[in-house]
């Protein structure tokens, strides 16, 4: 496959999908290149936090300004991803008792707006917040659903006249002499390879954007730092609450849909692509979250991830433009004159808008083109319904009584995901694949760990997609075994009786351990003739 | 009142032992919780997946329940087990040291030692024409995605999916296995289905898989009735839980045992308290209302993990719930701490053999759990199924065998 565009970007996490809705408003021909799903990176595993600015008032206090500000106009752009939690920002007796002062004090400087209450309305508010807080502090945080605002910005590029491919991995860039020209790389879906050129490349790869560098041949200093979150089966706030103390791990608990989810850590990993989580780490969380709700160890945790933050090496000698401490823009033809590539490191979720701002500014630039940015005034219409909108969900399975719409059953009893969603979305989806189900639909996202889920959906895929019993069975080990990821790192008390319900369902009664793969199946005819 | 033997846990080997105690007139008390594995597995006796090697393999190991007990003892077991479940008109075929070859739900093999009458024509050894029945708007099977594995993992040549609908119910929710059941025991509701199914089974194969659903109380009589109406031959496949076929068993054996003068108690969460060597009392408390009952003899049957039996603690202890004995992994070391840290209890690996399966209680040849010394921790205690260490049960397909095993060594000395 060959083709051409004006900007192309590598990267589908918040900020490429930013910079190729911004470019496409601003009327380039526009290509975003994503090598997994939407939301395949670090946008997919973060804390999911809209920030304040609150948490940076005191160390950083331009992201703070900017947080403050990009806060508020992602609640007016992107409301259906949002859910408006507030946050508090407590003392624990473990935390710096003059803390509370430096941070007011900060906040009024920085213009992120606050208002301290009183520990009984908070306490009112959150009964399970630990009672010995002395100061609480109110702010505006918020909660962001990353799957929402992804799907969100990958639509707002279409609809502007953009195109995102997804499972498009960009293995080499071409170029000209000291000009990039375009990139070439293998449609991960059908193994055909491609090659694409364009007059701009925007690196947006986050933690792997030195690799992307390194296909230019410069040098981008990029290591990974890993943070670790836990999912607890329930929603213990309905605030985002952070501590009055420095930042540091497992301090913030941040209510997302129908879980809490405390985070996070940050050590250093060799690749983006390959970290382990530790006990040590989970450890860590589970301990700190008592710090805040003292019974916390006696809740459920569900599953645990990590998200990879790119951690850029400033070398100041060659960054003519270092943009603040949270974000940096690099111009690789002042820095290593190579000509048409911009990368954008670092930066937040919350300021993703920004962050894609400054990037196509500066490719309007490069290209000597004056087009004004129309992020910040426009907003990303949900395309038909809100993808998981659990009280819905609900409202609509109890008016669709199983006798009007036999076709439709409950498939994932946890999340109230229907095979009607599941056909829907396996027909819209590009590249449909049972694992996506999980990010698109929260598909086995709750507490039985897809015990049930699973094993009807794999059903729903071969038929909707008309798939192999080999493609369908494979689709259902991967499944699994993904799910299994994210639940292994908490493997204790009750998510051992789910693990071992599920492996007398899936090994005992449905046997799929004896399901032969590829290399081994004998010839027989695969089509379905009824 | 003074008890001869309490039974905590009402599992297979709970049940079990409960049953063969009451028949011989001993005065038993069951206690439980809730209801076991039965609920939850395919309700066929699994003695081991694979063949008689294999078996034998684990009658010698010294670790596994198998080894303990002998093979003759678990042969007896099981046989003695299939002429209850025959008294009850509930027989099951097949003997230890054999497997049948049964489809599951999603066209794979299964081995199972014993099975019921309601699964005998799946034998995928045999290789007439089979046809799977995808249920319409039946969540819990899918033919279509069986039927192909089938096709390919399977050497019968002509095999077919056959889409057929349910009379309408009053259900205002999905049906679950057990709803169908009900159903299905119903002769008039069976006289609908027939009705129903009749046309679209005229150019069908003959034998016919179904999701197992064939009733709860007349699974048979349902059968006979659907096979001589439609001119089938018909059988289960085991589903997604709530286990029709596994809560037959359940019934079957609790009637027994109440029949035989047993007495049932069942929703309390039970404690022990051991004192001097010897169990003393079993305490159920009942919503905060606590009764203590005791024996001369007790049988601890409160499962393993899967039941709550024994618990895997954030810190890496790992306890068992009722008697807090203490728990053996599978390491020559033995006891308590040496679990590894948490990660190390589970492979990364979702399908593969996880080291925390063969966490359970240590003990002597009577099955009476011992100390890290070899000590018997209570005379009068003997533990049983699937609380017992050495075995990795999903693994080895020795859930059932295990169970029925070590209930009716402890009975039968
Ligand atoms: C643990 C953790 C918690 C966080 N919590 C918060 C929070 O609560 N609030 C907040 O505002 N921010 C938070 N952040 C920061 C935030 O998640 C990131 O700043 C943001 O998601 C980065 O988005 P991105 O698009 O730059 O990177 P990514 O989302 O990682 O996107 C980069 C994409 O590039 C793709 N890619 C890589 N190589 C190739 C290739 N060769 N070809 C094609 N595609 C490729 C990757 O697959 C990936 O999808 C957190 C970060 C971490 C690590």
């Amino acid at each position: 496959m060959k083709l051409s565009t004006e900007i192309l970007i590598l990267g589908g996490g918040a900020t490429g999908l930013g910079a190729g809705w911004d470019a496409a408003l601003r009327g380039f021909k526009t290509l975003v290149l994503e090598k997994g799903d939407l939301a395949h990176g670090t946008s997919g595993r973060y804390h999911g936090l809209l920030h304040s600015g609150g948490r940076y008032v005191i160390r950083d206090p331009q992201s703070a300004r900017e947080c403050a500000e990009e806060n508020q106009r992602l609640r007016r752009l992107m409301p259906s991803a949002i859910e408006d939690t507030g946050g508090f920002f407590v003392s624990t007796p473990h935390d710096p008792a003059d803390y509370a002062d430096q941070f007011i004090e900060a906040a009024r400087q920085c213009q992120v707006p606050f208002t301290e209450i009183k520990i009984s309305e908070a306490l009112q508010r959150e009964p399970l917040l630990n009672p010995k807080i002395s100061r609480a502090i109110h702010v505006n945080d918020a909660s962001c659903d990353s799957f929402d605002a992804l799907h969100l910005l990958a639509n707002g590029v279409r609809a502007a006249g953009g195109e995102v491919y997804l499972r498009h991995r960009v293995d080499q860039i071409l170029k000209d002499g000291d000009r990039v020209v375009g990139v070439a790389g293998e449609n991960l879906a059908t193994g055909e390879r491609f090659t694409i050129y364009c007059d701009i490349i925007l690196n947006c790869s986050g933690a792997w954007a030195g690799h992307i560098a390194s296909l230019a041949g410069c040098e981008l200093k990029v290591t990974a730092g890993k943070g670790v979150m836990i999912a607890m089966n329930s929603r213990l706030v309905n605030t985002v609450i952070n501590r009055l103390k420095p930042p540091s791990d497992g301090d913030i608990i941040v209510p997302v849909g129908t879980v809490s989810v405390i985070g996070t850590t940050d050590t250093a990993v060799p690749s983006p692509d390959k970290y382990s989580i530790e006990d040590w780490e989970i450890d860590l969380m589970m301990n700190e979250g008592e710090q805040l709700i003292p019974s916390f160890k006696n809740f459920r945790a569900l599953r645990a991830w990590a998200g990879v933050r790119p951690l850029y090496d400033h070398d100041t000698s060659k960054d003519s433009r270092v943009m603040t401490r949270a974000h940096s823009l690099v111009d690789h033809e002042s820095r290593d004159g190579v000509n048409g590539l911009l990368s954008m490191v670092g930066g937040k979720f919350t300021t993703f808008r920004l962050m894609a701002e400054q990037l196509v500014d500066k490719a309007c630039e490069v290209l000597k083109t004056d087009r004004k940015c129309l992020t910040a005034s426009n907003i990303l219409e949900p395309s038909g319904t809100k993808l998981h909108s659990l009280t819905k969900r609900l409202a609509d399975i109890e008016h669709q009584s199983p006798i009007s719409n036999p076709q439709s059953p409950t498939i994932c009893e946890c999340e109230l995901v229907t095979r009607e969603q599941i056909e829907t979305h396996l027909k819209e989806s590009r590249s449909p694949i049972l694992n996506d189900l999980r990010r698109d639909l929260r598909l086995g996202m709750g507490p039985c760990q897809s015990g049930f889920c699973a094993y009807r959906a794999a059903g729903i895929i071969h038929e909707t997609l008309n798939l192999s019993a080999t493609q369908s069975n494979a689709q259902l080990l991967q499944f699994l075994q993904e799910r299994w990821k994210g639940e292994r790192p908490v493997m204790w008390g009750h998510s051992l009786h789910s693990l071992e319900l599920n492996l007398n369902i899936y090994k005992t009664i449905l046997g799929v351990d004896s399901l032969k793969t590829e290399q081994e199946v004998e010839v027989y005819p695969t089509e379905r003739t009824s | 009142m003074a008890y001869d033997l309490i039974v905590i846990g009402c599992g297979l080997s709970g049940l079990y032992a409960g049953a063969l105690a009451a028949r011989r007139g001993k005065k038993v008390l069951l206690l439980a919780r809730g209801v076991g594995s039965t609920h939850i597995g395919a309700g066929t006796i699994d003695v081991v997946n694979g063949d008689k090697p294999t078996l034998s393999l684990l009658t010698r190991s010294k670790s596994h329940p198998y080894g303990i007990i002998g093979s003759q003892t678990l042969k007896d077991a099981v046989d003695q087990f299939k002429t209850i479940c025959a008294e009850h008109s509930y027989p099951l075929h097949g003997e230890v040291g054999k497997n049948f070859k049964l489809p599951t739900a999603v066209g794979s093999t299964r081995h199972a030692c014993l099975i019921p009458e309601t699964m005998l024509a799946g034998n995928l050894s045999r290789k007439e024409d089979l046809a799977l029945a995808n249920i319409h708007g039946f969540r819990d099977f899918n033919a279509h995605l069986a039927i192909s594995t089938l096709r390919v993992q399977s050497l019968i040549p002509n095999l077919q999916v056959i889409d057929l609908h349910l009379p309408s119910a009053p259900f205002h929710r999905d049906s679950y296995a057990t709803d169908l059941a009900h159903l299905f025991d119903k002769p008039d509701y069976r006289a609908e289905v027939i009705a129903l199914w009749k046309p679209w089974l005229k150019d069908s194969p003959k034998r016919i898989g179904i999701p197992a659903i064939l009733g709860l109380d007349h699974s048979l009589e349902a059968k006979g009735h659907l096979e001589s109406e439609l001119g089938i031959e018909l059988f289960e496949i085991p589903i997604l839980p709530p286990s029709v076929p596994g809560m037959r068993l359940f019934n079957l054996l609790r009637d027994d045992f109440q029949n035989h003068g047993g007495r049932f108690i069942m929703g309390p969460t039970v404690t022990g308290e051991i004192e001097g060597g010897r169990v003393v009392s079993a305490s159920a408390d009942m919503n905060g209302h606590i009764k203590e009952y005791k024996a001369e003899q007790y049988i601890l049957a409160c499962g393993g993990f899967l039941n709550g039996g024994i618990i895997g603690e954030m810190d890496g202890t790992v306890r068992e719930s009722i008697f807090n004995l203490p728990i053996a992994s599978d390491r020559p070391e033995g006891f308590r701490k040496p679990f590894g840290s948490r990660g190390e209890w589970t492979n990364e690996v979702f399908l593969a053999s996880h080291p925390y399966a063969k966490f359970g209680l240590s003990v002597d040849k009577n099955l009476r759990p011992i100390d890290a010394n070899g000590k018997v921790i209570a005379e009068n205690l003997f533990a049983v199924g699937s609380v017992l260490a050495g075995a990795d049960r999903v693994n080895e397909g020795s859930r059932e065998g295990i169970e029925l095993g070590t209930a009716w060594k402890v009975i039968s000395g």
